[in-house]
């Protein structure tokens, strides 16, 4: 397969392209209480390919090796009419790789038959189903097995092989009509392993959805929050980390101005990495879709800002070293600059330590979705606590967070010594990234607005 | 297609073969310099089978080899779910408009001019807070089945959209023009929301408290996610609505009517049947606040016992590929229906309340619930009918079946900034805000 990218692209006029092969396995199935409501195993492949010229830098994807030549034309088109319009791009210089990476899995979901798959994500939805006051749950098994093959005019030819399997769903307690519901998940990217004996989680999972039938709703105001190390992941994603990604502010002048490494944008406790290079993390990988080898990049140390995250173009723009974070969700898209594995790094307190400092507040935990919007950002959470004079009292729900990233970055006073990283990925910047984990330790944040009813 | 049907015939199954094929280009330019050009061809073919009661799917995007897709559909189907219902016979309706072959041909240079219009109509305010796209879009859809239906659906679109960035952020106000041969651009409609943003430049503080808050066309999504969630009958199978048992009951304000109707679509959106080859038609969700039942694809109507509704289609909450999906209950493109008051008139019965343009967050919290906790993006503080300024992080929570009981006008006119769903204004009272 790489001989014939080569050849495709030894006919293409440019400063510089390439093109991207996938072939893509994924395996799923879906419960809802304890009925199958679909199963599939299939494979698929496609095409991606690049141009830069006249100074303008455009992509196309298609799914038939017919349709390679028409979309070179199309991307050189892009390429041309982005050129002429004044944008000038300047792709970073690397070395050509020429490497062959096959991933090292405990348990290569390829080699389990589908029976089994089925009974496991079977088993957790019937033991959360038969939990009290469960009224329903769903209970999703999925495995993407993706082989791409990359190859570039600068010499680059890289072949590799990244699978991704997960368990997850929620499940859903009711009493007198009010509905209330706890997301779980399992998983990981170094075999299926991950998935076995996970009983308890899905067990905690299903008696938190119980429990939060007596939860109060928390009423709206702004208070002070210890967010727990799900918060904490989702918070360097979504409200630091996608700042980090070069692409978001390549094009955005007083952002980049705000955004300069050397900034003091936080507080001395705010220490946040980006490390796609740890194994069996979900977002671990070793060649972005570039070709370009991943590195761990700090980028906050002590509140000053000390890196960001590029591709190829926005190396070039902000005259920075590459990253290896320019990736794609499959087949069908161009690569874009995404985290891998990004954390908050813990500090030295206990966690009970970290509640006594908070004095009064929420102890917010387990993340439910977030959003950015420039620098504001807003995520949820499964539920929370109410903290008095240090100590966790009773259970809350209705959360949802929203702040500011600099000002937010600013209040955030300590962070403590309970790290963890999730199991599960998912970013929707445009392509949903099943490989975005993230995770922390948990941390006490001063004057967070809180939506409750 | 008819091979592949052929073959699920000799393996004893009922069949449906869905064949999908677009293309599309896409450009977006800020501050005057085209910034990003993509372009699509994307075709894919998946195949559902049905024997002895069960069902087994599969997709590929490279039809090479069809016996090994049936084999992928054969593995699904010994493992597969049990159903109760059979592909259905429809019959081809006439044409339905919503398609333009010279759209096919489009490309970066037709996409740049639209950009380049839009631009020139934002007037007076400073290039370096307007953002626009463009592009276009052909779409073709073939469904066939082992009951004789044979199907076929073509549309194309040509969009284009423009933003006014408030200055130092990501937060915009959009305006969106999306036509089957091209992007109608309006230049009253650019002006009208260049007046909001520079009224609304000013950064102020909402405090916390109850005040009214109009749900603009591009936020209503927030509400209808959780009303839709509620109303399928995905939900209903699996017993985790709040809707249960509520067909008949007025559960929302009378002044709101919530349907999905073909007839009504703007052309660029229209279908003639859903992904599983049901004749679409109206489906009224809400009529005057009354709940009228679910809306169901041929699965779920048949788990829940009722006509399939014409609502199943490939899609997800967070989009996808449609090959790659199975058809789900999908209340496309369904909308509030009009009201008799203007934007005007409503902004005048404000006396202090929020415009929410957009939401952060709408996909957090208790969704099946009906509550929410959102972050505005853009929400513009109005008092005495007057625009203040843009809220600094607020945020509004509720619940849906609480907060549209409490519905002081549904505007006249329907339209929408961010996709090809029209719905009106809808202003409502007391709603739960906090802010700094």
């Amino acid at each position: 397969m790489l001989d014939l990218l080569k050849k495709t692209l030894s006919k293409v006029e440019a400063d510089y392209a390439d093109i991207r092969y996938e072939r893509m396995r994924t395996s799923s199935a879906e419960f809802i209480k304890d009925q199958l409501k679909g199963v599939d195993s299939v494979s698929t492949d496609g095409f991606v390919v690049r141009v830069h010229k006249e100074h303008g830098f455009a992509s196309a994807t298609v799914t038939r090796e017919q349709d390679v030549p028409e979309a070179l034309r199309l991307a050189a088109e892009g390429a041309s009419v982005m050129g002429k319009s004044g944008k000038r791009v300047l792709l970073a210089d690397v070395p050509a790789t020429i490497d062959h990476v096959e991933p090292s899995l405990n348990g290569d979901p390829a080699d389990i038959p589908l029976q089994d798959k089925l009974a496991l994500a079977a088993k957790y939805s019937r033991l959360m189903l038969g939990m009290p006051e469960i009224a329903t749950t769903n209970v999703s098994y999925s495995e993407v097995d993706r082989e791409k093959f990359f190859v570039s005019t600068r010499g680059s030819a890289v072949r590799e092989r990244i699978v991704t399997v997960a368990i997850g769903g929620e499940a859903v307690a009711e009493r007198n009509g009010l509905l209330q519901n706890i997301r779980v998940a399992v998983g990981g990217a170094d075999g299926f392993h991950n998935l076995l004996d996970r009983e308890d989680e899905f067990v905690k999972r299903g008696g938190l959805a119980a429990e939060l039938l007596d939860a109060e709703p928390l009423k709206a105001g702004t208070y002070d929050v210890v967010l727990n190390s799900s918060m904490t992941g989702v918070f360097a994603h979504e409200a630091f980390g996608h700042f980090s990604e070069a692409d978001i502010i390549e094009d955005n002048t007083s952002m980049r101005e705000k955004m300069a490494l050397g900034a003091r944008l936080g507080s001395d406790a705010v220490n946040i990495t980006a490390d796609s290079t740890m194994p069996g993390q979900v977002g671990y990988y070793r060649y972005d879709d570039e070709g370009v080898p991943v590195r761990k990049v700090q980028l906050m140390t002590r509140g000053v800002l000390t890196g960001r995250l590029h591709s190829l173009r926005t190396a070039g723009a902000f005259g920075e070293p590459v990253t290896g974070h320019a990736v794609a969700e499959d087949y069908r898209y161009e690569p874009i600059v995404r985290m891998g594995t990004i954390f908050f790094e813990p500090g030295e307190l206990g966690f009970r330590e970290l509640l006594a400092q908070l004095g009064n507040g929420l102890y917010l935990c387990d993340a439910k979705g977030g959003q950015t919007a420039g620098e504001n950002f807003t995520f949820g959470a499964q539920y929370g606590y109410l903290v008095r004079n240090g100590e966790a009292g009773p259970m809350i729900r209705d959360i949802n967070i929203m702040g500011n990233l600099f000002s937010t970055l600013k209040s955030i006073e300590a962070a403590a010594n309970d790290f963890h990283l999730g199991e599960r990925g998912g970013c929707g910047k445009g392509q949903v990234n099943i490989k975005s984990g993230h995770g922390g330790p948990s941390i006490l944040v001063r004057g967070m607005v809180v939506g409750g009813v | 297609m008819e091979k592949l049907l052929e073959l699920a015939l000799k393996a004893g199954c009922s069949a449906e073969v869905y064949h999908q094929r677009t293309r599309s280009v896409e450009m977006s330019r800020r501050e005057g310099h085209v910034v990003d050009t993509t372009a699509t061809i994307q075709s894919g073919c998946a195949i559902r089978l049905i024997r002895n009661g069960r069902m087994g799917t599969a997709y590929t995007k490279n039809l090479l080899d069809r016996q090994a897709l049936l084999d992928c559909a054969l593995l699904s189907l010994e493992h597969g779910p049990e159903v109760d219902f059979q592909f259905p016979h429809t019959s081809m309706k006439p044409d339905i408009g919503g398609f333009d072959e010279k759209v096919e041909g489009s490309g970066f240079p037709e996409a740049l001019s639209i950009c380049e219009k839009m631009e020139e109509m934002a007037g007076s305010l400073s290039r370096s807070c307007i953002d626009t796209s463009a592009g276009s879009a052909v779409e073709t859809v073939r469904l066939i089945n082992t009951s004789g239906t044979d199907l076929l659906h073509r549309s194309s679109g040509v969009f284009g959209s423009i933003s006014a960035r408030y200055p130092g952020t990501e937060t915009s106000l959009h305006t969106m023009f999306a036509g089957v041969s091209d992007a109608p651009v309006d230049s009253e409609s650019v002006a009208n929301k260049c007046r909001i943003y520079e009224e609304s430049l000013p950064e102020v503080g909402a405090g916390d408290g109850k005040m009214q808050v109009m749900l603009l066309p591009g936020s209503l999504y927030g509400v209808l996610w959780r009303l839709t969630a509620a109303s399928s009958a995905r939900s209903f199978h699996s017993g985790a609505t709040p809707l249960k048992g509520r067909v008949g009951e007025e559960v929302l304000s009378e002044k709101l009517t919530l349907v999905a109707d073909p007839e009504r679509d703007p052309a660029v959106a229209r279908r003639a049947f859903d992904d599983e080859g049901v004749a679409t038609g109206r489906v009224a969700l809400f009529e005057n606040g009354v709940f009228k039942g679910p809306y169901t694809n041929l699965f779920y109507a048949g788990k829940i016992g009722v006509k399939p509704t014409g609502s199943g289609f490939r899609s997800s909450m967070w989009g996808g590929d449609p090959v790659a999906l199975s058809p789900e209950p999908s209340f496309r493109n369904g909308t509030f229906m009009t009201g008799d008051t203007s934007f005007d008139e409503m902004l005048s019965m404000i006396d202090r309340g929020i415009l929410a343009f957009g939401l952060l967050g709408a996909h957090s919290g208790n969704i099946i619930n009906g509550d929410f906790s959102v972050g505005f993006n853009p929400g513009i503080l109005v008092e005495k009918g007057r625009i203040v300024g843009r809220v600094k992080d607020g945020m509004m929570a509720g619940n849906v079946y609480d907060v549209l009981n409490r519905v002081q006008a549904v505007q006249d006119r329907p339209y929408n900034p961010l996709s090809t769903r029209l719905d009106p204004a809808v202003l409502l009272e007391s709603v739960s805000i906090s802010g700094k």
